[in-house]
C-alpha cells in the first residue's frame, strides 16, 4: 500500500517536473570579471520505513523535509571569486516526535524541527593554481557546528590534468537530550575531511578522476536520543530500553573514481565507482550510472535517467532489536549502520539558458531538475525532488 | 586498501600519458554532462546518502560533519 501510493506521488512529481517551462536560447559563456551569478536550489524530501533508532529500531521512519538554498558566486577583479551560501531545512518527523523533550514540546502527528546552514569561501587564481579558504555555520534544535577549509589546486599539461587537495575540520556540540527526553547538559564533535583528488583528460571525448577521501571523528559520535533494546529478561519481559553506545572516534577511508565519455555531442556516459572501509567494520561499494541524452529541440536541452547501486556490510556495533543479551560497551539498533543493499532510480533534466532572449529572460543561466526513488531492503523508502534556477546579474 | 588503490589507480594512470587535448579541441569535454562534479540539485540526495549509509566520502561531499548525523 506505502508502495503503491508512493510509485503514484513518484509518477505524479515526475510530471510536475516535466511541466516547468524552458527557455529556447543558447548556452551564455562563463563567467567574467564582475559578473554575479545567482543560483535558486529547491528540494522536497520524504522517507518512509519501520526501524526508527529513536525507538529501539521498530518504529517509523516517516520524515519529510523542504529545503530552499541560495547560492551567490562574484568574481571580483581577475583573481579573486567570492562565494555565500545560505541553506534553510524544514524537517517534519514522526519518529522524533516520539522523543519526549519535556514541557516544552507538545506531542501531535509529527514534530518540526528546522536546520540553517551558512557558509562563504574567497578563492584566489594564482595563475595555474588556485587557492580556497571557507568558513561555515550550521544550526538546528540540538545541534551547532562550526566549519573552516582550506583548498587548493593545480592544473598541468594546458590544463589536462589537475591535482587538487582540500582540508575541512568542523566543531560541533551536541545537546545531549538522552531517550527519557531529560537534556543533560552537552558535548563536543570533531571531524576532519582530507580529500585529494586528481583529474585527467584522457582523449576529446573522455574525462576521468580519482578520489580519495580520509575522515578523522573524535567525541560523541553516539546519537543521545537513540534507543536499544536488549534482549527479553525476567525483569523486562519486552526487553530493556537503552541508550545507544558508540565509541569515541572513528576513521574512514573511501576511494572514488568517475569517468565521463561522450560517445557523440548528443550522448554522455556519466558513471562512478566508489569503495569504503572505516574502524566501525563498515565496507561498502556504490555504482552509479547516468547516460545523458540530448534532445533534439533548438534549446541546449538534456535529459538522463538516474541509476545507483549501494552495498554495506553492518557495523559491528549493530544489533537487531530484542538480540543483544545485555547491554554492550558499544551498542546501536541504527539501520544505517547495518548491513543492506540500496538502489536509487531516478530522472533529471537540465536546459542551458542564453543571452540573446530579452528583459529579464537574459539572466537566466539554466534551469534543472531531478526526481529520484531511494529504496533500501529494509523497507526504507525515499523520493527526492529538486529544482535549480540559474541567473546572472 | 593497497590492493584495491592499485587496481583502481592503474588503469588511469597508465592512460595519462596518452591524452594532451589542445584548448581550441574541447567543444565536447566543454558540455554541461561531461562535469565530473555533481549536478547542483544532486546536493540533495547527497546529503539525504550521508544521513541514510553509513558509508560516505569521495564523492565531493562531506563526510558526517556539520550535521547531527554520525
Amino acid at each position: 500500500m506505502l508502495l503503491g501510493s508512493r510509485a503514484i506521488r513518484f509518477v505524479a512529481l515526475a510530471a510536475l517536473m516535466a511541466s516547468v517551462p524552458a527557455f529556447a536560447q543558447d548556452s551564455k559563456p562563463p563567467a567574467t570579471v564582475g559578473d554575479i551569478d545567482v543560483d535558486f536550489l529547491l528540494n522536497y524530501y520524504t522517507q518512509d520505513g519501520d526501524h526508527s533508532p529513536v525507538t529501539g529500531g521498530i518504529g517509523t521512519e516517516e520524515l519529510d523535509v523542504i529545503t530552499p538554498v541560495i547560492i551567490v558566486n562574484w568574481k571580483k577583479g581577475d583573481t579573486w571569486t567570492y562565494r555565500g551560501e545560505l541553506t534553510i531545512d524544514s524537517i517534519t518527523s514522526a519518529s522524533t516526535d516520539n522523543m519526549d523533550l519535556g514541557e516544552t514540546h507538545v506531542s501531535g502527528a509529527s514534530r518540526q524541527d528546522s536546520r540553517a546552514f551558512t557558509a562563504i569561501t574567497a578563492t584566489r587564481d594564482l595563475g595555474g593554481q588556485e587557492i580556497g579558504l571557507s568558513f561555515g555555520l550550521s544550526r538546528e534544535y540540538d545541534y551547532q557546528s562550526v566549519m573552516a577549509g582550506a583548498s587548493w589546486s593545480r592544473g598541468f599539461r594546458q590544463e589536462n590534468r589537475t591535482v587538487a587537495a582540500s582540508l575541512r575540520h568542523y566543531a560541533d556540540t551536541v545537546e545531549l537530550y538522552e531517550i527519557d527526553g531529560v537534556k543533560r547538559g552537552d558535548d563536543s564533535r570533531s571531524t576532519t575531511d582530507l580529500s585529494l583528488s586528481f583529474t585527467q583528460v584522457l582523449g576529446k571525448n573522455t574525462v576521468g578522476s580519482i578520489e580519495m577521501s580520509l575522515s578523522s571523528q573524535s567525541g560523541f559520535l553516539s546519537t543521545p536520543f537513540h534507543e536499544v533494546i536488549l534482549a527479553p529478561g525476567v525483569t523486562y519481559p519486552d526487553g530493556q530500553r537503552v541508550a545507544e553506545r558508540l565509541p569515541d572516534s572513528r576513521t574512514r577511508t573511501a576511494l572514488g573514481l568517475r569517468l565521463n565519455h561522450a560517445f557523440s555531442k548528443r550522448i554522455v556516459l556519466r558513471s562512478s565507482i566508489r569503495f569504503y572501509d572505516d574502524d566501525w567494520g563498515v565496507t561498502a561499494g556504490t555504482f552509479e550510472i547516468e547516460p545523458h541524452f540530448r534532445l533534439p529541440a533548438k534549446r541546449d536541452m538534456w535529459i538522463y535517467p538516474i541509476l545507483r547501486y549501494h552495498s554495506q556490510d553492518s557495523s559491528e556495533y549493530f544489533w537487531l532489536p530484542r538480540t543483544s543479551i545485555g547491554y554492550r560497551q558499544f551498542i546501536t539498533a541504527d539501520r544505517d549502520l547495518s548491513e543492506f543493499t540500496s538502489e536509487k532510480v531516478g530522472l533529471g533534466w537540465r536546459t542551458e539558458l542564453g543571452s540573446t532572449a530579452s528583459g529579464w529572460k537574459r539572466r537566466l543561466r539554466y534551469f534543472e531538475s531531478r526526481i529520484t526513488n531511494y529504496s533500501r531492503d529494509d523497507g526504507l523508502d525515499a523520493i527526492s525532488l529538486s529544482f535549480a534556477m540559474g541567473m546572472r546579474f | 586498501m593497497k590492493k584495491l588503490l592499485l587496481v583502481t589507480l592503474l588503469p588511469l594512470l597508465l592512460a595519462t600519458g596518452c591524452a594532451t587535448v589542445a584548448p581550441w579541441e574541447r567543444d565536447v569535454l566543454a558540455l554541461p554532462a561531461m562535469e565530473l562534479d555533481d549536478a547542483l540539485c544532486q546536493r540533495f540526495e547527497r546529503n539525504a546518502e550521508v544521513y541514510r549509509e553509513g558509508a560516505v566520502g569521495a564523492n565531493g561531499g562531506k563526510s558526517g560533519g556539520g550535521c547531527g548525523c554520525s
